[in-house]
């Protein structure tokens, strides 16, 4: 029932807010939600912390982008390359760091975030550095069996927006059912208590690196999705700011709640683009403060909190 | 038949000798103490036994196997699954979940169910083997309580239920009468030999002789590191050295 109010409101949202910055805002809260719910596995489900995210998602990004402008590889295609390359950063990066635990592993997440942001900066020859990428082609999406002929219809934000909100409903599906079964049992214990899980044979290492690998190939589709709207890239939006931003986002909706990776993006880029509204200036500090505010009265999130306050009237 | 085999166990942390040289064996179906006073190296050797530190020398084997150096996991695959010495379980789980986990290894393999969630068969098997272990260890009524929320008595029988949906053929249990009540210890213990009744051998660590004399078959005894005597409770009971260093001799301070 919640689940079909939600995709009703999606559905609805670019009708009720129709202005172009308007719909930006829902193209741009959609793919955080990609973003935030596949951060959301590492934080909400297996409690680790990762300050890097941003970092795989720019793996996805130049992946997507540079396969479509150089190869004019089609779109599903690019899509699919940005979840494997980030994915596989994710795997070669979490092998050896997952043998870490608590901040140790979240000082290497936060090093290996910004160790890939100035490789996106200096690798000049393949990302054109600093400069970034410019004239990232928009998504298409060709129509099987029609030759040539491709539906270029995600240039303007109203498509755009249904197939990023796609793409984050999808995910939003796919991480509540790798919570049911084996993985899911075995992040809540890497969450609750590690060595219990190992006391009574879980091989906790092999999911932790599991999980890290499908959250960054998320990271990935996320940073695809990126790039294929703004049509270009630089270092400068994958950067350790950014990643803080989704961890931002991930903790305010409420880490590990179902609700929490869309309640996150929604409120986050509201509020933001509410102050900048007022002023561009002063947006930033109080910005702030609201983020100071959300963590000292809602330590659990939004949706944590709601829970909670669901719990105390039910007993 | 010894289903575990510890050889010449030695363990140094630095210039610090934990255990040494410690040899015993634990017979299959039997209910074995290990105790000894704090600081003996209790915890060490069992820590070693289950895969959560490494020796320094020494062998280790289970079910024939040589399984020293082995990780905790692949023991627990094997058959040998721990509890610990502080309350430790996934406390703001419930009962119920605690369990669940525990049965983990019960879970069918495979892709699908690894990411994808168990199909309505799989579920309810789960649920039954699960329900089973909760009424076993008399937590029924707990069942959806968190386990931070429960009694320390019933926490500490809880991580025994948690260890037994691991379906141990040795069970390992690190002082699990700690800050227990009378009361609380009593049950405990006809849990412990209620899951004897499961054909599951029981390697208990405590530093209470009373109390490992009236439950246990056979006793090991360490001070320093080292084995002082192993035997029935009987023939620990009247064993001169143990009389000295542990039971009636001087206390050093």
């Amino acid at each position: 029932m919640r689940r079909v109010l939600l995709l009703a409101a999606a559905a609805a949202a670019p009708f009720v807010f129709p202005t172009l910055a308007q719909r930006n805002l829902l193209v741009l809260i959609a793919i955080n939600v990609v973003l935030v719910a596949s951060l959301d596995l590492l934080m909400g489900s297996a409690g680790l912390l990762s300050l890097g995210h941003a970092g795989f998602m720019g793996v996805g990004a130049y992946t997507s982008a540079l396969l479509v402008i150089h190869y004019r590889a089609p779109f599903l295609l690019a899509l699919a390359a940005a979840a494997i390359a980030g994915g596989a950063a994710g795997f070669l990066i979490g092998y050896p760091s997952l043998r870490l635990r608590h901040h140790y592993f979240v000082l290497v997440t936060f090093i290996f975030g910004i160790i890939l942001t100035l490789l996106f900066t200096s690798l000049v020859g393949l990302t054109r550095g600093p400069m970034g990428l410019p004239g990232i082609p928009f998504a298409s999406i060709g129509l099987p069996g029609a030759g040539r002929y491709t539906f270029n219809t995600f240039q303007s934000k109203m498509p755009y927006y249904y197939l990023a909100a796609a793409i984050a409903a999808a995910v939003l599906w796919l991480r509540g059912r790798l919570l049911q079964g084996r993985l899911g049992f075995a992040l809540a214990a890497v969450r609750e208590e590690e060595d219990l899980g190992l006391a009574v044979g879980i091989h906790t290492h092999r999911y932790k690196v599991l999980v890290f690998s499908i959250s960054t190939a998320l990271a990935g589709v996320g940073g695809s999705l990126y790039a294929h709207y703004t049509t270009f890239v630089s270092p400068e939006v994958f950067t350790f700011v950014d990643s803080f931003n989704l961890f931002v986002m991930n903790m305010i909706g409420g880490a590990g709640t179902p609700a929490g990776p869309v309640v996150g993006p929604v409120l986050l880029t509201v509020v933001r683009d509410a102050l900048r509204g007022i002023s561009p200036v002063a947006a930033e500090i109080a910005f702030g403060v609201f983020l100071i505010a959300a963590i000292a009265f809602l330590p659990a999130g939004l949706m944590g909190a709601l829970a909670r306050l669901r719990a105390r009237e039910a007993s | 038949m010894a289903i575990l085999e510890v050889e010449r166990l030695t363990k140094f942390f630095g210039g610090f000798r934990a255990v040494a040289a410690l040899s015993f064996a634990v017979e299959e179906g039997e209910l074995l103490g290990l105790v000894g006073p704090n600081g003996a190296g209790k915890t060490t050797t069992f820590n070693l036994i289950t895969g959560f530190a490494r020796p320094t020398a020494g062998r280790i084997r289970f079910l024939a196997d040589d399984v020293t150096g082995h990780p905790p996991h692949d023991l627990a695959r094997r058959g040998l699954v721990r509890t610990f010495q502080h309350t430790t379980l996934f406390a703001r789980l419930s009962v119920e979940e605690n369990v669940r986990i525990g049965c983990f290894m019960q879970l069918p393999p495979g892709l699908r169910p690894t990411l994808l969630g168990l199909s309505p068969a799989e579920r309810a098997r789960l649920d039954g083997r699960v329900d089973e272990i909760v009424a076993f260890a008399g937590l029924g009524r707990h069942r959806r309580s968190a386990a931070q929320d429960l009694a320390y008595g019933d926490q500490r029988t809880l991580e025994i239920a948690v260890a037994l949906g691991a379906s141990p053929r040795l069970l390992l249990l690190d002082e699990p009468f700690a800050g227990m009540n009378h009361g609380e210890a009593d049950l405990c213990m006809a849990l412990i030999h209620r899951t004897r009744g499961r054909g599951v051998t029981v390697l208990l660590v405590d530093h209470h002789m009373d109390t490992l004399m009236k439950h246990c078959d056979r006793l090991v005894v360490m001070h320093h590191g080292e084995k002082l005597a192993e035997g029935t409770p009987a023939a620990i009971r009247s064993d001169p050295r143990v009389i000295e260093t542990y039971l009636g001799g001087p206390v050093d301070a």
